[in-house]
């Protein structure tokens, strides 16, 4: 409010007045979108949390035959890769995101020299892919979110901190410099008054 | 024959799962100097990996073997991805039922055999040094299965994707 140069008219008072009946109406709206994207945020941290728990299940399941990933036979690596990962956009907690849809591979067809436990690597290595395309995908969610967390953060501040309090303050000061105004007029009236009627008495 | 006695005897004596005695190079190394050109040559193109075209007719059997082998082999893939049992001729059912790795090394196992039937009561032919190689490669196979470097490669494969399309 400091520097702030008010107009003490019953215009610029009605104007405060407009501002902080609209401000008081936003303020519920950006805490509760705050909120809702806080939730939001959590929610997908714990759907990451799930993935990177159902990647480490898989690791764990593989763990008694992964030494046959060293067949010096087989490059493996040379059965699969990743095309691209497919998303689509949607709103989440009112901002535009892309969602996992899935992973387009690139799969080496299997002959029949190649050996069996190539097949169950292929499975491993797609799983273990596709999750990790969904975590990225999650962690590009949260990032989005929390920037727009920080933008209706700031919001919220400049709401509670100064946009409210202003239109309360300059609202008491031009109310007060009215009512002082109308006093002064009141008074300097009555002065008036009281000369001319002593003025018509002699 | 000579030279082939004298190459039979001064091979180390292989047992399936053990860390092999010496490389492949040196082993060839060593038969180049014992053996003929020509059965040399034979020697060389010999590679299990790839026994339909260079299995010779030395071992026809073990090629015959190693065809139901695929034949098997081409079975369990078509039964699984038609989701029904597999109906196997060489193998036993269990083999299937195993992890890959166990899978794999039973696989290894039943080729190891079946070479040690081809060459029993054989002393010193050329079919012993041509049965040796292979087991020689079965045995360099075997030991490059390896959990931690399993676990590289496949870390190294599963990496998080980078190009992401909108569909």
């Amino acid at each position: 409010m400091i520097g702030l140069k008010i107009k003490y008219t019953k215009t610029e008072r009605a104007k405060q007045k407009k501002i902080l009946k609209v401000s008081l109406r936003m303020l519920p709206l950006f805490e509760a979108m705050e909120k809702s994207l806080m939730v939001t945020i959590n929610t997908i941290a714990e759907n990451i949390e799930r993935i990177t728990q159902a990647i480490e299940q898989n690791k764990k399941e593989a763990a008694p035959w992964i030494a046959v990933f060293s067949d010096e036979w087989v490059e493996i690596s040379n059965y699969i890769s990743v095309n691209k990962v497919i998303t689509k956009p949607v709103d989440v907690a009112g901002v535009r995101v892309q969602q996992f849809e899935k992973v387009d591979f690139e799969v080496a067809p299997i002959n029949n020299d190649t050996p069996l436990w190539v097949d169950d690597a292929i499975v491993l290595m797609q799983s273990q892919l596709q999750l990790l395309a969904e975590i990225e995908c999650l962690k590009a969610q949260i990032e989005l979110l929390e920037e727009e967390l920080l933008e209706v953060r700031a919001r919220v501040k400049l709401f509670e901190n100064r946009r409210i309090p202003n239109a309360k303050t300059a609202i008491r000061k031009i109310s007060q410099k009215l009512q002082d105004d109308e006093r002064l007029m009141i008074a300097t009236a009555k002065v008036v008054k009281t000369k001319n009627a002593e003025e018509e008495n002699e | 024959m000579s030279n082939l006695v004298y190459l039979v005897s001064s091979l180390p004596m292989l047992t399936f799962g053990q860390t092999p005695p010496m490389s492949l190079e040196s082993f060839l190394c060593e038969a180049k100097e014992q053996l003929s050109v020509s059965d040399y040559d034979a020697l060389c193109k010999l590679d299990l990996k790839n026994p339909d075209e260079t299995v010779g007719e030395n071992l026809l059997q073990f090629r015959e073997l190693l065809k139901q082998l695929k034949t098997d082999i081409l079975e369990v893939r078509n039964a699984k991805s038609n989701q029904r049992t597999a109906v196997l001729q060489t193998l036993a059912k269990t083999v299937f039922d195993q992890n890959p790795l166990e899978r794999e090394i039973s696989i290894m196992k039943w080729q190891w055999e079946q070479l040690t039937n081809i060459d029993f009561g054989e002393s010193f032919s050329f079919t012993v040094v041509l049965v040796y190689k292979l087991k020689l490669q079965l045995l360099h196979r075997f030991n490059s299965f390896n959990t931690e470097n399993g676990l590289n490669t496949l870390e190294s494969i599963v990496k998080p994707p980078k190009k992401m399309e909108e569909e």
